[in-house]
């Protein structure tokens, strides 16, 4: 026999293994051995002993456990498939602080409540644009008390920025007092008159951001994660915002935009003169108006050569400036609040409200109905 | 009625308990087989670890196609299906070739463990009690330490050459020599004709016998000068 195990001449492979397997009646066998080669015998007598070697070898030990094991683990697949195929997979609610209020809106309500929107809004809308006088400053004396917005003499308080604050109550406080910036009342007769808290631990109140963009002070700080794909992203974000209904982007800002962030922002210690025209602040006695210390800011650098500015308009509403955030985050890199000393009006700004669609603007959607804000974006490089 | 067929009434009145729900009879099923499946993988698989992970898998796999099994073929044939699937997938997907030795527990435990054959054929002599017996009977002395090392070297020298073959011969030498099934049941197990398991079974032995007298230069339990220890091993 050769050592590929091929067929002998004139027998067959069933023969050979009947011969191993102690298969063939004996007088077959004794045939063969009397016909086979003597190598071909011997293989042939080896391979029964392998055969027989093979029988011997030991059971081996199966690990304990191993039968328990198979049923759990059939148990938890059958319940996981049970799962996958029809039952409604339990959600497990997740612990929040606030809690779930049930909707007490009908359709009579749910009309009412869009009525007094519908008016609300539009009323807003139409105060927004109503023409203005001085731009508005930060700092500047007399200030609407409880804001840091500073108006001119004829100049009326914006309201989208003053929210509901009552004119009439000045902006004091006891100092340790956590609200600082809201109105409080106070027993004393010397009010006290104390900062704001800086505004690096409030820009990502929804709210205040959100007067900030209105008002034209807020700008949107970049660090690139790929800085040398920004131009790439910034023109993919414009297509892309073509289409939206809250925000639209340009990947260029205009030149005098630019030219306003290169304006240096006065520093902390920059004392801020009173008005002696100013309004008085109630509740003194003549010592004249109330000063506010001005809001420890972050800043934004002038934008180096290197960086880019791009532009930024929005609906006013928190939505959109989450949208724009999410966005900016996922496109781009980490983003950043900054405030402006001084609100930025480009010139682009006055050219869009003379388009068809500002004209038409009761036949878009409702965040369309209010001035979109406007906002340069600092792309750091 | 014959031990073969006895087990098999036992799988088949456990299998339909199992079928109603009982628990109990599912476990016993399972420890009934356990040990012919786990040597079986461990056979064939040549690693503990991983032949305890297919020995589960085939576990469960049995336990999820309780129902269709149709009792046309034995339930040992259908459950040794059921390890070869599972090994050979294995084997085919992580490309196990060769793995490591033996440990030394499980060649210590080996010498003194039950019968070496398989459910139908019978076990023949082996180096366990039943092959103490077989001695015992054949020989009037307990082998020595000199051929109990001898043995054992034999042993180890064969389970190398086993784990030399390819995967598909170590599986029909097992399924014939160690399983003791006959040409349909391997034919049943592999999904083969019988002329086919003939041929590749014999072709198998002869990959053995080569590699064994390549790798050894001489036969296993071949020519022992005094024949005794061959004599008391032959088994068939």
């Amino acid at each position: 026999m050769n050592g590929h195990g091929t067929n002998f001449d004139g027998l067959d492979e069933a023969t050979l293994l009947a011969f191993v397997e102690g298969e063939l009646a004996a007088a077959q066998e004794a045939t063969l051995r009397r016909t086979l080669p003597g190598e071909v015998l011997a293989s042939l007598e080896a391979m029964r002993r392998d055969r027989a070697a093979v029988a011997r070898l030991p059971e081996p030990a199966a690990p304990a456990g191993l039968a328990e094991a198979a049923m759990a683990r059939a148990q938890r697949e059958a319940l996981h498939d049970l799962r996958l195929t029809g039952e409604q997979e339990m959600v497990i609610p997740v612990s929040r602080v606030a809690p779930v209020r049930r909707s007490w809106l009908t359709p009579a309500r749910a009309a009412m409540a869009a009525a007094a929107l519908l008016g609300v809004v539009g009323g807003l809308t139409l105060i927004a644009n109503w023409p203005s006088g001085k731009p508005r400053g930060a700092g500047r004396p007399g200030g609407l008390p409880g804001t840091d917005i500073a108006l001119g003499p004829n100049q009326t308080p914006d309201p989208i920025a003053i929210a509901d604050l009552p004119p009439e109550n000045p902006t004091v406080g006891t100092p340790g007092d956590e609200t600082l910036g809201e109105p409080v009342r106070t027993a004393s007769a010397d009010p006290v008159v104390v900062p704001l808290a800086p505004v690096a631990a409030r820009t990502d109140e929804p709210a205040r951001v959100l007067g900030l963009a209105r008002s034209g002070r807020l700008v949107l700080r970049v660090t690139p994660r790929a800085p040398g794909r920004c131009e790439q992203q910034l023109a993919s974000l414009e297509a892309r915002s073509a289409t939206s209904q809250l925000w639209r982007a340009r990947a260029e800002a205009p030149a005098d935009i630019r030219v306003a962030l290169a304006t240096p922002a006065p520093t902390e210690k920059t004392p801020v003169e009173p008005n002696p025209d100013g309004p008085h602040m109630a509740g003194l006695d003549g010592a004249g108006p109330m000063i506010i210390k001005p809001v420890t800011l972050p800043s934004i650098a002038p934008p180096r050569v290197q960086d880019l500015v791009a532009m930024l308009r929005i609906a006013p509403t928190a939505d959109a400036l989450g949208a724009v955030r999410a966005v900016l985050t996922e496109q781009l890199g980490v983003v950043e609040f900054a405030e402006m000393p001084a609100p930025l009006v480009s010139a682009d700004e006055a050219a869009d409200q003379a388009t068809l669609e500002s004209v038409l603007w009761w036949s878009g959607s409702p965040t369309q109905w209010a001035r979109w804000a406007s906002i340069p974006v600092v792309i750091e490089r | 009625m014959p031990q073969a067929d006895e087990d098999h009434q036992d799988d088949l009145r456990l299998l339909e308990d199992c079928r109603r729900g009982d628990q109990a009879a599912l476990g016993q099923l399972l420890s009934r087989h356990q040990s012919r499946m786990f040597g079986l993988c461990y056979r064939i698989l040549r690693h503990r670890e991983t032949a305890a992970e297919s020995c589960q898998d085939a576990m469960v796999k049995l336990i999820q196609g309780l129902d269709g099994y149709d009792g046309r073929a034995k339930f040992t044939t259908w459950l040794t299906r059921i390890v070869i699937n599972v090994c050979l997938s294995k084997l085919r997907s992580e490309k196990i070739r060769r793995m490591a030795s033996l440990d030394a527990e499980f060649g210590a435990r080996g010498r003194g463990s039950g019968r070496g054959g398989g459910g139908g054929g019978g076990g023949g002599g082996g180096t366990g009690a039943e092959g103490t017996l077989s001695r015992t009977i054949g020989q009037t002395r307990e082998p020595s330490s000199a051929e109990r090392v001898q043995e054992d070297e034999e042993r180890r020298s064969l389970e190398e050459a086993l784990g030399a073959l390819d995967p598909e011969q170590r599986t029909i030498l097992l399924l014939r020599d160690q399983r003791g099934l006959d040409y349909d049941e391997i034919g049943d197990v592999l999904g083969i004709a019988v002329g086919t398991v003939k041929s590749r079974l014999f072709r198998a032995r002869a990959a053995l016998r080569e590699v064994i007298e390549r790798r050894l230069g001489r036969s296993i339990g071949g020519d022992e000068p005094e024949g005794g220890l061959a004599a008391g091993r032959e088994g068939r």
